[in-house]
């Protein structure tokens, strides 16, 4: 160091520590951008979309208006459903109509009900996923043995059981998931959800989150099991289980998917005399 | 003074808790993702879903097409039910009921009166309309449209040009048929491209009465567009030569436009050039390009013309 004098010293360390800077910096900018755990768990992120249209169940709905089967006009067998019953307004066979016709539209799902007020006299949706032995009703869901990034999962999830379906069954990579309370999978069934209709159960998360979790101690967003609606990470669920169950899963049926926004409802009123029922249409 | 060991590791330990502080400062910003979406074609793609299946030119009921309005809006020109500035558009509806089973010629003429829209039904394999023979399966009718033969409920409404970017979404819409409907799709596809790009800016100029610019890459261009002009009536179109290039044309009715020769402007440019611009001016009295400010239209001229000027960048 003969020769260099403070000043010297004095900049060169200023240059050092801004050049060791800016490549901690860069370094940092870089895992941000590139490292999953980075991009999927920023603290502060706020999006917005302009654009979030549903219109299928609408659309629907509209076309359904303008349907005939047999002799009579959708909505007229509709509004005599309502105002006495399946049987005695001979409508026994529109689900089965109505259900080959929303088929031809090869829409991911959709649930179709004639209500006098909260009581359903009618309901029929999409089996696409489904399976079970009630053909007109499948009790189950078509959940994949294996997915990523998670790996080969284990089980239908907490708050389901596995059932073995002989009428409509999944394909040889799927198991038949109902919803069961009683179910035993060895953690204790916590309810959760706005009305409590979800369960907290395992979820699903990729196989690197232990180790985020080890190294930046807070937790990782879990996400349900397939062809459940995911109600997110709720207190009540963080805490049950120690802490494995901290999915917030509801059975995927058509009021879940309007409450969590996944789904739009289209609701048709049905009036006639003193009688007032609905035409609900749910479709996505 | 002499180089101190320990002045040295003290000015770094002090630093230490300012560096700290930048870098998390560096976290909190970086960490904070603002993501806008505006979607524009998407949100453009609904709406029109929204306009078309209102339209009484082309429904029977809000979401019901009628076979015979859809029949002559195939023979009418482009985008004259919907039009947006910025994209371009083609509408496909198909009903999703399969091939129409037959018997015989004759049980096919209102199929083939429906979906080919023929006025004058000649019944036969040589005719324009046919109960096709099939060895396996079901007999099912078919009609002639623009020469080929049809077997199937679906029209096609608008142009699908060489497209920068393109969106497509379906809706489950009907196809009146006698008292009913049969289920159908309805597909849009928006998208941009040089033609709507140029188009756009054309109209931009004529009704707000300013300049507008759009810039391109030669790689954008529909490949052999030469011209840019007026087909007469109603449309402008890209030319190849003496004629339009396949499926390059949009409405753009009342606008005075000249012709913009694209070839001669890239051939009078530079052999390099990949960027270019071209800007749109309005104005109220006959100019060559670059037009000077006499000739561009103010806020209380009326415009006569657009002159599109194209050069590198």
């Amino acid at each position: 160091m003969k020769g260099m004098n403070v000043s010297d010293t004095f900049w060169t360390l200023i240059l050092a520590v801004f050049i060791s800077v800016m490549i901690i910096l860069g370094i940092f900018i870089w895992l941000q951008i590139h490292l999953p755990f980075f991009s999927t768990a920023d603290p502060v992120s706020y999006s917005i979309e302009f654009v979030h249209v549903v219109n299928k169940p609408f659309m629907v709905t509209e076309v359904l208006a303008h349907v005939r089967f047999d002799d009579r006009s959708v909505l007229e067998q509709s509004i005599e459903t309502a105002v006495t019953s399946p049987e005695n307004a001979s409508t026994t066979s529109l689900p089965r109509y109505l259900s080959d016709y929303l088929n031809a539209y090869d829409l991911r799902e959709y649930q179709v009900s004639i209500k006098n007020g909260n009581n359903a006299l009618m309901s029929f949706g999409s089996t696409k996923a489904k399976c079970g032995d009630n053909l007109d009703n499948p009790e189950g869901w078509c959940v994949s043995r294996f997915s990523f990034p998670s790996g080969v999962t284990s089980s239908c999830g907490t708050g389901r059981a596995q059932i073995n379906p002989t009428q409509l069954t999944c394909d040889v990579t799927q198991r038949c998931c109902k919803e069961d309370r009683t179910a035993s999978t060895g953690n204790t069934i916590v309810s959760c959800g706005p009305s409590g209709q979800g369960v907290c159960s395992e979820g699903e998360r990729p196989f690197y989150s232990w180790a985020y979790e080890k190294i930046w101690g807070t937790t990782w967003k879990y996400t349900c099991e397939e062809n459940r609606v995911d109600l997110g990470n709720p207190p009540e669920c963080k805490a049950a289980n120690g802490g494995n169950t901290r999915a917030c899963c509801a059975p995927q049926t058509a009021e879940n998917e309007v409450d969590a926004g996944l789904a739009v409802k289209s609701v048709v009123p049905l009036q006639y005399k003193q009688t007032t029922a609905t035409l609900e249409v749910t479709a996505r | 003074m002499k180089f101190d060991i320990m002045a040295i590791v003290m000015f770094l330990l002090r630093m230490g808790p300012a560096i700290f502080f930048v870098l998390f400062m560096t976290l909190l910003f970086f960490s904070f993702k603002v993501d806008i979406r505006e979607n524009s074609m998407e949100r453009f793609v609904f709406e029109l879903s929204d306009t078309v299946t209102s339209d009484t030119n082309l429904v029977a009921d809000k979401s019901v097409f009628t076979p015979g309005k859809l029949s002559a809006a195939e023979q009418v020109e482009a985008e004259q039910y919907a039009q947006n500035c910025d994209f371009g558009y083609q509408l496909d509806i198909e009903a999703k009921s399969g091939p129409t089973v037959c018997n015989a010629d004759g049980e096919c003429a209102g199929f083939c009166g429906s979906v080919c829209g023929l006025s004058t039904i000649d019944l036969g394999i040589t005719g324009n309309c046919n109960c096709n023979l099939e060895i396996i399966g079901n007999d099912f009718c078919e009609c002639k449209k623009n020469g080929e033969w049809q077997d199937n409920y679906k029209w096609r409404l608008g142009y699908m040009p060489s497209s920068i970017a393109e969106t497509n979404s379906k809706f489950p819409v009907g196809i009146e048929m006698g008292d009913t409907a049969l289920p159908a799709t309805m597909s849009i596809t928006a998208y941009d491209s040089f033609l709507t790009r140029i188009s756009c800016a054309t109209a931009k100029a004529f009704y707000t009465k300013e300049k507008f610019a759009v810039r391109f890459a030669t790689n954008q261009l529909p490949g052999g567009a030469t011209t840019f002009k007026r087909a007469g009536g109603t449309h402008v179109c890209l030319y190849s030569g003496s004629d339009p290039v396949e499926g390059e044309c949009r409405y753009l009715p009342g606008i005075n436009v000249g012709d913009l020769n694209i070839l001669g402007s890239l051939l009078g440019g530079s052999i390099d050039s990949t960027k270019w611009e071209i800007t749109a001016y309005p104005l109220k009295a006959s100019a060559t390009c670059p037009p000077g400010a006499s000739a561009i239209a103010g806020r209380d001229d009326a415009v006569s013309s657009v002159l599109l000027c194209m050069e590198a960048l």
